[in-house]
C-alpha cells in the first residue's frame, strides 16, 4: 500500500541513497533503523517529497508519487512528524489542530464563512486533543506546552489529517524516560489499519513498536526482517553496534 | 548611431566601462556586508551622496580635489562606523524586514540632511586638472576623468582580490562568508572583522561618491537611481562575492549604456526584468561567494 | 480565533471620528480625509499580505499605479465613464498580479522583498519611459463617477470624501470577512511554519499567489481612487518609496490588524501634512522653514518605529490590555500581543 522501489539519490558525487526498496502493507508497523549518516533522513525526505529521488519510484496505494510535491503527497494521505518539534507555536492547540483538521477537510480555502461557523472542523480539534490527552490545553498557546506535551502534538498535527500512513521521525527523541513510555502508549495504540514507519534511535522502541524492521547503512538496505531476525544478525550488530561502540 | 561604427561603439563601450567602475565601488561593499551579515543596507546611495557632498565641502575648504577623493571616503567611514555601533548591531540579528525599513527610513534622513547643509540646487565638483583635459579615442575625443574612474575601479578591484587572497582579514571575510557559524566557532573575532568590513564598505561607498562627482552633478535625490542599480549588481553578481560584484558591475554598466543609446525605452525595464529573472533561476547570483548546499 | 480585544471598541471609535471629521471638515479637510480612506485601502491591502501571511512586499506601489494608470487611460483615451474604468482597472490590477505573483511567490525573506522591489521598480521605469502615457510627466484630466442618478455630484469634495470612506469601509468588511475565514487562518499559519503547512497537505504557494493578488486588486482599487481624486497620474506612483512608505504605514498602526494598517495610513498622512506645514512649527515655538525638512523628521520617526514599536499602536494598546486582562483572571493561558506572531 506504500511503497518505494530503488530509489537512488546523490548530492553530487556522494550516493546517499542506493537501490532503496521498501513495502508496506496496509497497518504495518515497520521501523528504520541505521547508524549516523546511514542515510535515514534523506531516505525520509525522499518519500515525504522534501527530496525528490534521481531514480527511482514512490508509490501511494496504487498512484506513483515519485514527483508529487509534500503537500501532495500529503494529501494523498502521507502524514508525518517531524524529528524536531515543528509546530505552529504562537497559535493555541486548539488553532494547531483547527489547521489540520481544515486541510483534512478540504475547506481550509474557504474564504467568505467565519471559520467558527465549520462545526466539523471545531470537532475534529477538540476530538484531536483529547485523543492526545491536551483536552484541558486547547487554549493554550504551544509555545508554553511542555517539551514532551509538544512532542505528542507534533504526531496530534500528523493523525489529524486522518493519514494512511503515518511516518514518524524518531519521535521519541529528546524525551525523558517517562515521556518516552507516553509516546509508546500513543503509538501502541494507533488505529490498526494504519500503516506507520518509524525511524528511531531508540532501539528498544523500535523492537517494541516495530513488526518489520529495515537497516540502513551507507544509503543501503543493510538486512530487512522482524525484530528477531535483526536482533539475531551478527552483520548488523557488528555494523550498528560495533561501530559506534 | 550606428552600433557598427567602430568609433561610437568605443565611446560607448567606455562609457559602460565608467559606469561599471562607479557601480563596482558601490556595490562591493553593499554585496560583501549582505553576504557576510546577511544584511541590506537600503543607506547604501545615501552614503555614496554624501560622499559627494563631503567631497564638495573639502574641494571648498582645501581648494584640492586629491584631498577631497582622500577626506570624504574617510568621513563616510567614520560616518558608517557610528551607524554600525548604534544600529547594525541591534539590526542584525532582527527580521530582513525591519532592516530594510530602518535603513529606508535613513534615506529620508539622509535626503533632508543633504537639502538643509547643501542646498536643494545641483551642484559640481571640477575634474582634477592633470584629467581635466580629453585624449583621443579612436579619432573622437574624450574626457579623461572618465577614464581615471576607470582605472581607479581596476585599482580596487586588484587590491581587494590581493586584500582578500593576502591578508588575514580577507581570510577571515572569506571563511566568514563561506561558513559562519564555523568562523564563529573558531575563535576568531568575527564582530571585529564585520565592522571593518562594514567601513571599508561605506569608504568605498564614499569614494564612488567623490569619484562621481565631476562626471554626474550632485543633487539630493541622485542617492535613489543609485541605489536600485546598486542592489540590481548585487543580486546579479551574487552578494559577497568580489568577482560576482565585479561581473554584474560590468553587465549592468554595459546594459545601461548601451540600453539607454539604443533601446530608450526599453533600457531600464530591461535591468529590472534581468534582476527579476536572476532572483528566480539563481538566487545566489551568476557568481555564488557560499557553496550553496 | 482572533485574540483581539480592541477590535469592536476601535472599530466603532474609528467609524465615529471618521463621521466627525467629515461633518465638521471644510475643503482641504474633504480632501485629506479622501487621501486617509484611500491609503487606508492600500495599507489594509498590504497588511493581509504581509501582517497576515508574513509576505514583505516592497513592490505593492506598483499596483496602486496600475489601479491608477488603466483609469486614467480609459477616462482619458477612451472617454469611458469613471464606474466602468474602474472596474477594468480592478481586473487589469488583479491580472498584473497573478502575473507578478506567478513569480515572485517562489520566493521568500529578503529575496521576496527583493523581487518584488525589483518588479515593482520595473513597473516605474516602464511608466516614465512610456510615451503614450505622458512618460514622466504623467496624465491629468481623470474624471470621477458620474452620480447623477442619486443626485450627488462627485466633484463635490464632501460627496467624493465620503464615497471614499463608505470604500475604505466596504475595503475593511471585505478583508475582515477574510481574515476570519479558514484562508484567513491558514495565511496566518503561513506567516508561522510554511513548511509544516505544507507537510499537512497545504498548496503554500497557491496560497500565497491568491494573496498576492487579492493584495494587488486592492491596491489597484486604491489607484484607480487616488487618480479620480487627484485626476492626476505620474509615474512617482510606483516609485519604490510608495511601497516603502505604505510598509510603515501598516507597522506604524500595526502589522496583523486590518484597523491598525487604517490608523498608521491615518497617522502618516496627516504626520506629513502637518509637518509639511509652517503652521505647525510656529505652534511648537520652532521656526517654520523647518517645514521644508519633513522629511527629515518622518526618517526618524519611521527609523524610531521599526526599532522599538515594530508591533505598531495597535499592537502595544492591545499588548498592554491583554496584560490588563490577564492580572485580573490568571488562569487564562493566552498569548500577549498580536495574532500573527
Amino acid at each position: 500500500m506504500f511503497r518505494a522501489d530503488n530509489l537512488h539519490k546523490a548530492f553530487g558525487s556522494l550516493q546517499v541513497t542506493r537501490d532503496v526498496s521498501l513495502n508496506l502493507p496496509r497497518g504495518c508497523r515497520h521501523g528504520l533503523i541505521g547508524p549516523n549518516g546511514a542515510g535515514k533522513t534523506t531516505l525520509f525526505n525522499l518519500l515525504t517529497g522534501e527530496l525528490k529521488a534521481d531514480s527511482g519510484q514512490v508509490r501511494i496505494e496504487d498512484t506513483d508519487v515519485s514527483g508529487a510535491s509534500p503537500d501532495t503527497r500529503a494529501r494523498l494521505g502521507l502524514g508525518r512528524s517531524f524529528q524536531k518539534n515543528n509546530l505552529f507555536a504562537a497559535l493555541t492547540v486548539r488553532e494547531n489542530l483547527v489547521l489540520a483538521a481544515l486541510l483534512q477537510q478540504r475547506v481550509a480555502h474557504n474564504a467568505w464563512r467565519n471559520l467558527r461557523r465549520f462545526k466539523r472542523v471545531q470537532e475534529a480539534a477538540e476530538q484531536g486533543a483529547t485523543l492526545l490527552g491536551l483536552q484541558d490545553d486547547l487554549n493554550t498557546v504551544v509555545r508554553h506546552l511542555s517539551y514532551g506535551t509538544q512532542r505528542q502534538l507534533e504526531i496530534g498535527l500528523a493523525l489529524a489529517l486522518r493519514p494512511k500512513v503515518l511516518m514518524l521521525d524518531e519521535p521519541t527523541s529528546g524525551m525523558s524516560p517517562e515521556e518516552t513510555h507516553a509516546m509508546q502508549a500513543l503509538i501502541a495504540g494507533l488505529p490498526a489499519e494504519l500503516t506507520v514507519l518509524i525511524i528511531e534511535h531508540d532501539m528498544d522502541v523500535v523492537f517494541e513498536l516495530a513488526e518489520r524492521i529495515t537497516v540502513l547503512d551507507y544509503g543501503r538496505v543493510l538486512l530487512e526482517g522482524t525484530p528477531e531476525e535483526i536482533r539475531g544478525s551478527e552483520e548488523v550488530r557488528r555494523k550498528y553496534f560495533g561501530s559506534e561502540g | 548611431m550606428n552600433i557598427l561604427d567602430p568609433t561610437f561603439f568605443a565611446i560607448q563601450f567606455l562609457n559602460g566601462l565608467q559606469l561599471a567602475a562607479l557601480l563596482f565601488l558601490l556595490s562591493i561593499g553593499l554585496s560583501v556586508v549582505f553576504g557576510l551579515m546577511n544584511f541590506v543596507n537600503l543607506a547604501h546611495g545615501t552614503l555614496y551622496m554624501l560622499g559627494a557632498y563631503l567631497g564638495l565641502t573639502a574641494v571648498n575648504l582645501f581648494d584640492s580635489y586629491w584631498a577631497a577623493l582622500l577626506l570624504a571616503p574617510l568621513g563616510i567611514a567614520l560616518l558608517g562606523a557610528v551607524f554600525y555601533a548604534l544600529l547594525l548591531k541591534r539590526l542584525q540579528k532582527e527580521s530582513p524586514m525591519k532592516q530594510v525599513l530602518v535603513t529606508f527610513g535613513l534615506i529620508f534622513v539622509g535626503f533632508d540632511t543633504v537639502r538643509m547643509v547643501w542646498g536643494a540646487l545641483p551642484q559640481t565638483i571640477p575634474a582634477p586638472d592633470v584629467f581635466a583635459g580629453s585624449v583621443t579615442v579612436f579619432g573622437e575625443i574624450y574626457p579623461a576623468y572618465r577614464l581615471f574612474i576607470i582605472g581607479l575601479g581596476i585599482l580596487v578591484l586588484l587590491l581587494l582580490y590581493f586584500g582578500l587572497e593576502k591578508t588575514r582579514l580577507g581570510a577571515v571575510v572569506r571563511a566568514g562568508v563561506d561558513d559562519p557559524v564555523m568562523v564563529s566557532a573558531l575563535g576568531i573575532n568575527v564582530d571585529l572583522a564585520f565592522f571593518a568590513v562594514f567601513c571599508l564598505g561605506c569608504f568605498l561607498a564614499g569614494l564612488a561618491g567623490v569619484a562621481a562627482a565631476p562626471v554626474f552633478s550632485l543633487f539630493p535625490g541622485m542617492e535613489m537611481s543609485v541605489l536600485i542599480l546598486t542592489l540590481i549588481v548585487v543580486v546579479v553578481g551574487g552578494p559577497g562575492s568580489l568577482w560576482g560584484a565585479a561581473l554584474g558591475s560590468l553587465l549592468i554598466g554595459m546594459a545601461d549604456t548601451f540600453g539607454q543609446v539604443l533601446f530608450p525605452e526599453f533600457a531600464s525595464v530591461t535591468i529590472y526584468a534581468l534582476m527579476a529573472v536572476i532572483l528566480l533561476l539563481r538566487p545566489h547570483g551568476l557568481i555564488p561567494a557560499r557553496v550553496v548546499r | 480565533m482572533i485574540r483581539d480585544p480592541l477590535h469592536t471598541p476601535l472599530a466603532l471609535a474609528l467609524t465615529l471620528l471618521a463621521l466627525a471629521v467629515w461633518w465638521n471638515a471644510d475643503f482641504f479637510g474633504h480632501e485629506l480625509l479622501a487621501e486617509v480612506a484611500i491609503f487606508a485601502i492600500f495599507a489594509m491591502s498590504l497588511d493581509l499580505m504581509v501582517g497576515y501571511a508574513g509576505m514583505v512586499s516592497l513592490g505593492h506601489a506598483a499596483f496602486l499605479a496600475v489601479g491608477a494608470y488603466a483609469t486614467a487611460a480609459m477616462t482619458v483615451f477612451l472617454g469611458w465613464p469613471a464606474s466602468l474604468a474602474m472596474l477594468v482597472a480592478v481586473v487589469l490590477s488583479a491580472g498584473a498580479a497573478a502575473l507578478v505573483g506567478l513569480f515572485a511567490v517562489r520566493l521568500s525573506g529578503v529575496f521576496f522583498i527583493m523581487i518584488t522591489l525589483a518588479i515593482g521598480q520595473m513597473f516605474y521605469a516602464y511608466f516614465f519611459k512610456s510615451r503614450p502615457f505622458g512618460g514622466d510627466n504623467g496624465m491629468s484630466g481623470i474624471t470621477r463617477p458620474d452620480l447623477g442618478i442619486l443626485g450627488l455630484d462627485a466633484n463635490d469634495p464632501v460627496v467624493f470624501s465620503a464615497m471614499m470612506l463608505l470604500a475604505a469601509l466596504g475595503v475593511y468588511l471585505l478583508l475582515r470577512v477574510i481574515v476570519r475565514s479558514p484562508f484567513g487562518h491558514t495565511l496566518i499559519a503561513i506567516h508561522q511554519n510554511e513548511n509544516r503547512l505544507r507537510a499537512l497537505g497545504c498548496p503554500v504557494q497557491r496560497y500565497k499567489l491568491a494573496v498576492y493578488v487579492i493584495a494587488g486588486t486592492l491596491g489597484g482599487l486604491a489607484g484607480s481612487l487616488t487618480a479620480q481624486h487627484t485626476g492626476f497620474i505620474s509615474p512617482d506612483l510606483a516609485f519604490w518609496t510608495v511601497s516603502g512608505e505604505v510598509l510603515i504605514m501598516v507597522i506604524v498602526g500595526g502589522m496583523g490588524s486590518l484597523l491598525g494598517a487604517a490608523s498608521g495610513a491615518a497617522l502618516v498622512i496627516l504626520m506629513r501634512h502637518e509637518l509639511s506645514d509652517e503652521n505647525t512649527w510656529q505652534l511648537l515655538g520652532l521656526p517654520g522653514v523647518m517645514s521644508h525638512y519633513w522629511q527629515f523628521v518622518m526618517g526618524i520617526f519611521f527609523v524610531l518605529v521599526v526599532l522599538f514599536a515594530a508591533d505598531g499602536l495597535y499592537g502595544r494598546l492591545t499588548g498592554l490590555l491583554m496584560a490588563a486582562r490577564a492580572r485580573l483572571t490568571p488562569n487564562r493561558q493566552r498569548e500577549d500581543g498580536n495574532v500573527s506572531r
